[in-house]
């Protein structure tokens, strides 16, 4: 019994190593897709030098799919200097967010252009101060995100357990909640580039209405009564860019709308 | 044992020791970083929030009411404009020229507070601000004594149109 | 126990971004120069226990403070230097817990060789500096950014052409009407009705056809364009979708209605 087993295992071993010989998948030699990428690189080391577009010319083939794996195979294989933020490559983290072929979205959910006689452009995101070639400062950003209590406030808390909520009220947070704050929105508004000293942007407006929309929180007023003034939410002129450029299909410019609307009717 | 003895019997003389030492160095380190705004330098730490104006309806959601009663009720007026175009009719060219002349005041303003702010722009700014008021002041002017003393702005677009 | 925390900065790595971290309360280092002379003997940490050394690297100030106290400063330099050591040695790639276990005990004291050439290879400089010091040194770094590029960059799209336009558009009829007022107000002799309809029918057909359509186009271009405004600020169609949908419709009927307006007798 015992030998039988055993010559039953060295037969299907042997089978399977010379099946594999015989099966075992033959690279495919796909053709050379070269493809120019034009990358904004600024270095804090010398910075009386100009930014300047530096070109890589990869071979399509030989990367992967999205703008992020172009980039990363730039930084391993060709100039480990060239310095971007990433990290999920899944379009979570919002790390990755900059200015592709002039658009703002996030390098890991951005295809790459195949057509290999149209070069692509990659900038950081548009009028932020730059740190070194793909990463802004988002110093600003995050301090306005801070600014506006982005967290649950309510003098009354239940007396036992959660705060309770209507499936329709939870629903009013439904597009908003999903914000990774990449800063696409902001950083391809107008309005943002020119007052980003004072005007909050979509992203931070947008996260502003998500809780003054909350059904569970009670300060609404107080996160209203904040907005009350020219350059805060009034600078947002509906110029659209926000909600045509979020890399998460979100929809800034309708709830700063909804927030303009139910400032006017207090 | 006698170290850490030691350790008790020295610590407040190095914390003396130490802020002698930082307020000497805190003196070389003394320069001072102007915030400009829209520059690179931002105020306070990266953990502070940035902070809001004083709250003031008349400049947030009035204001943006108003501009946006205004612009809708131009459309009537522009549609009784054309309906009455041909003819001298005082109560439209009045509401026309001052909800008009408003209109572009509204406009223009929102223009200078956008690219030329006096936060960014101290000389600049408030020298467009003010220009632009007398400005509109004096067009509401001048449209009043057209509309009075002349035929009127919705006649003479009519007529200017067909001559 | 007064909590202190030591942080090294070495200046020889760029200090982040500014959204690095929080700054601790206390921010101190140690001053080190290039260390060029060979170690000597006088190892009074030899005493300590793992957990004082410990203590002690981590509160610099009341090490010195120890080393004076037995008349041995070169001694406080030495510690100094394994700290260092210890730091490079979380970091070095290859130099393992083993060797880092190695490295710290007190016995330590008498492998120098092998603490002279972590510690020499690299000399590195490091400064003392005050709390402030981080905010200063970011804000150095700050007034060397550049901003990036932004509108000449930005792909022409219907969204923001279409704002632009709108306020072009608003602005150009705005100053018709302001100079016009104003130029009647200062001369109504030369600006009443009757001088302007005669200069008007004075010019050649061309030349006033061209002049409507010039005026025309601004005009139902700002006239649709604010009613699509409107619609949005209602939250009507505020959606990529009804952007685009409600923009070329705008687009549309402009070029009627400026046609239409051209031809308007």
């Amino acid at each position: 019994m015992q030998s039988v087993i055993s010559a039953a295992r060295s037969s299907t071993k042997r089978s399977f190593s010379t099946s594999a010989r015989r099966w075992q998948a033959v690279p495919q030699q796909k053709p050379v897709l070269i493809k120019e990428f034009k990358i904004y690189r600024w270095n804090p080391d010398e910075p009386e030098k100009k930014p300047e577009l530096q070109s890589y010319k990869i071979d399509l083939n030989q990367t992967g799919p999205m703008v992020l794996d172009a980039l990363i195979k730039i930084k391993n294989e060709m100039d480990p200097t060239l310095t971007f933020r990433r990290s999920c490559r899944e379009g979570i983290c919002g790390s990755c967010a900059m200015n592709i072929d002039g658009q703002n979205t996030l390098a890991c959910l951005c295809r790459i252009d195949r057509n290999e006689s149209k070069n692509t452009k990659i900038y950081p995101l548009p009028h932020m101060y730059i740190v070194k070639d793909l990463v802004p400062d988002m110093t600003q950003f995050y301090k306005q995100y801070k600014s506006i209590q982005p967290w649950l406030q309510n003098d009354n808390p239940p007396e036992k357990g959660e705060f309770l909520q209507s499936p329709e009220d939870r629903k009013k947070l439904d597009g908003m909640y999903e914000c990774i704050l990449c800063a696409c929105c902001s950083t391809s508004c107008p309005s943002y580039w020119w007052n980003q000293d004072e005007y909050l942007g979509p992203a931070t407006l947008m996260q502003a209405y998500r809780w003054i929309a909350d059904s569970r929180d009670s300060h609404g007023a107080e996160r209203k009564e904040r907005l009350q003034n020219e350059m805060s939410l009034y600078r947002c002129h509906t110029i659209f860019n926000c909600s045509r450029t979020c890399p998460k299909g979100l929809n800034p410019a309708a709830a700063i709308a909804k927030i303009k609307l139910e400032l006017a009717a207090d | 044992m006698s170290s850490s003895l030691v350790l008790h019997s020295t610590l407040p003389r190095a914390l003396t020791r130490r802020v002698v030492q930082r307020s000497s160095i805190q003196s070389r380190y003394n320069t001072t970083f102007n915030y400009v705004p829209g520059g690179p330098i931002l105020r306070g730490t990266v953990n502070d929030p940035t902070t809001f104006p004083k709250p003031s309806p008349i400049h947030g959601s009035y204001h943006w009411a108003f501009e946006r009663l205004l612009s809708a009720g131009l459309v009537p007026l522009t549609a009784a404009a054309f309906v009455t175009s041909g003819s001298n009719y005082p109560i439209v060219d009045g509401l026309l020229g001052v909800s008009l002349v408003m209109h572009s005041h509204l406009g223009f303003d929102s223009i200078v507070v956008d690219y030329l702010h006096p936060r960014k722009f101290p000389i600049l700014g408030p020298i467009t601000t003010w220009t632009l008021r007398v400005a509109t002041v004096a067009t509401l002017v001048g449209v009043y004594q057209f509309n009075t003393n002349d035929i009127g702005l919705t006649e003479l677009i009519a007529k200017a149109w067909t001559a | 126990m007064v909590v202190v925390l030591a942080l090294f900065i070495f200046t020889d790595q760029g200090s982040g971004d500014g959204h690095g971290g929080e700054v601790g309360d206390y921010f101190e280092a140690e001053l080190v120069g290039e260390r060029k002379e060979t170690f000597g003997v006088l190892p009074t940490c030899e005493e300590l226990t793992c957990a004082e050394f410990d203590y002690f690297t981590r509160f610099p100030d009341a090490h010195r403070d120890l080393h004076h106290t037995f008349h041995c400063p070169d001694a406080h330099r030495y510690c100094l230097l394994i700290t260092r050591a210890k730091m490079m040695l979380t970091r070095a790639v290859g130099l393992g817990p083993a060797l880092r276990k190695v490295a710290f005990t007190p016995n330590l004291t008498r492998n120098q060789v092998m603490l002279r050439n972590i510690v020499g290879r690299r000399s590195i400089q490091v400064q003392s500096l005050p709390p402030s010091a981080n905010l200063e040194i970011l804000n150095k770094q700050r007034l060397n950014r550049p901003s990036s590029p932004h509108f000449t960059i930005y792909q022409p799209q219907l969204t923001w052409l279409g704002s632009i336009a709108n306020r072009v558009t608003g602005a150009g009829l705005s100053v018709l009407l302001y100079s016009f007022s104003i130029a009647y107000l200062i001369a109504p002799g030369t600006f009443d009705s009757a001088h302007v309809v005669e200069v008007i029918a004075g010019l050649p057909e061309s030349v006033k056809h061209a002049g409507k359509a010039i005026l025309a186009a601004p005009f139902a271009f700002h006239s649709l364009n604010g009613l699509r405004h409107l619609g949005w600020d209602l939250v009507k169609f505020i959606t990529v979708k009804g952007a685009y949908v409600s923009g070329y419709i705008v687009l549309g009927a402009t070029a009627v209605s400026t046609v239409a307006l051209t031809l308007w007798k």
